[in-house]
């Protein structure tokens, strides 16, 4: 729940558990119908494979490297004591030892290393010091004057995505003027990336596709969000390819369902084409303004006074 | 010279555990005395870095050189920055313990 006095932006994210249910297309339709009311600021979170600005096509004003912090051990200072390598959870530091070697060695990971700088705090030599590696990008751009844009691209073999899915959203402070909303288009899974994606949202949309490989991703997100105590409505798409059965369980969702769009192959083609779809069809166009008024009314009911 | 070989069963009578860092046991075996140390490997069950501590454990046994199916890039790292010798069996999950001491022997 947010409260009545708190005037930043709202937080929409669109998250699905499968991959390929259409968050994007979710995503960037809803924007782009969405500035014709309010200004609105995207943030493409699915850093390992960002391809909202496939159909947006922003221009891109301001790119910047973001690094996380690894530790960089002084081998002047380190004693070989061991105490930075038993409290890092991730084995990121390794203190070799074999009778065949002459001297001690210390190893650095720094594909294990979550930046958490516990090594540093208990090192008793003070040996030990960030040295930053960039893990990926950020480019920020505008798409039209109400519809801003902001990508995070992961460094190629970084693995975690989470800390630059963080940075991308302090971009939401910064951006001039303040957006009314802000749409994050998340990666697809149930893991870290989607939790830092979702955490701090006002409502979650959450995009199925009525197959059973849909709904089982759908249950394990449903599963998550109730742990997160977040707020969701629920998005159909490619309605009509499933059977009564998958109907049904979409029926028993907890949430409730406030838009279908469906199945096409001309839709298909539309999004090949890197188009938008409400660009192009107009009885679409009124699927997303009506979605567009059911999640701002969803959202007016999140406020608590 | 001892050598760690990563095996499925702790016994005499068991194949090959082709992967390194979580491997379930390895046998030490000392190529000058002829004898058999098996050891579990306690460091197989972490999240992250299994292959970096499987290393560290063996190197503090005095290990000269591994043998695995695969060796994963970390556990390459140490292993290699310590001078072991690293050798891959390939297909080694159908290769017998016995096979690999009779190639040493």
């Amino acid at each position: 729940m947010r409260l009545e006095n708190d005037h930043s932006p709202f937080k929409i994210a669109v998250a699905s558990g499968k991959g390929g249910t259409g968050k994007t297309t979710i995503a960037v339709n809803l924007a782009d119908t969405w500035q014709a009311e309010q200004s609105v600021l995207v943030l493409d979170c699915d850093v390992e494979a960002p391809d909202a600005h496939l159909f947006l096509r922003p221009q891109i004003q301001q790119t910047r490297d973001i690094d996380k912090n690894i530790p960089e051990i002084d081998p002047a200072l380190c004693t070989y004591c061991g105490q930075c390598a038993d409290v890092c959870q991730f084995n990121a530091i390794s203190i070799l030892n074999s009778p065949l070697m002459p001297q001690p060695r210390i190893m650095v990971f720094s594909d294990l290393c979550h930046d958490c700088g516990v090594c540093a705090f208990v090192c008793p030599e003070h040996a030990i010091h960030d040295q930053p590696e960039k893990i990926g990008e950020i480019h920020q751009g505008t798409v039209t004057p109400s519809l801003q844009f902001a990508e995070g691209l992961l460094g190629i073999g970084q693995p975690s995505a989470a800390p630059l899915i963080s940075a991308l959203k302090q971009t939401i402070e910064g951006t001039i003027p303040v957006p009314d909303v802000v749409i994050l288009d998340a990666p697809p899974g149930t893991s870290c990336p989607v939790v830092e994606t979702i955490r701090d949202a006002d409502l979650v949309l959450l995009v199925t596709e009525p197959t059973p490989f849909g709904m089982h991703d759908l249950d394990l997100m449903v599963n998550l969000l109730q742990q997160m105590q977040k707020p969701a409505a629920v998005i159909v798409n490619r309605d009509g390819l499933g059977n009564q059965t998958i109907e049904d369980r979409i029926q028993a969702l907890p949430y409730p369902v406030i838009g279908r769009l469906p199945y096409s192959r001309a839709f298909a083609e539309v999004i090949a084409g890197g188009g938008l779809l409400v660009r192009q069809n107009t009885a679409i166009q009124d699927t997303f303004r009506q979605l567009v008024s059911a999640v701002r009314a969803k959202l007016t009911l999140e406020v608590s006074p | 010279m001892k050598i760690a070989i990563s095996i499925l069963h702790p016994r005499r009578d068991t194949v090959m555990d082709p992967r390194f860092g979580r491997a379930y046991h390895f046998a030490i075996y000392d190529t000058e005395s002829k004898s058999i140390e098996f050891v579990s490997n306690t460091e197989n069950q972490p999240a992250h870095g299994a292959g970096v501590e499987t290393s560290r454990m063996l190197l503090d046994m005095g290990i000269q050189k591994a043998i695995s199916g695969a060796f994963g890039p970390n556990a390459a790292q140490v292993l290699g920055s310590a001078g072991i010798e690293m050798e891959s069996i390939p297909n080694a999950a159908a290769v017998s313990l016995e096979s690999i001491l009779a190639m040493l022997d």
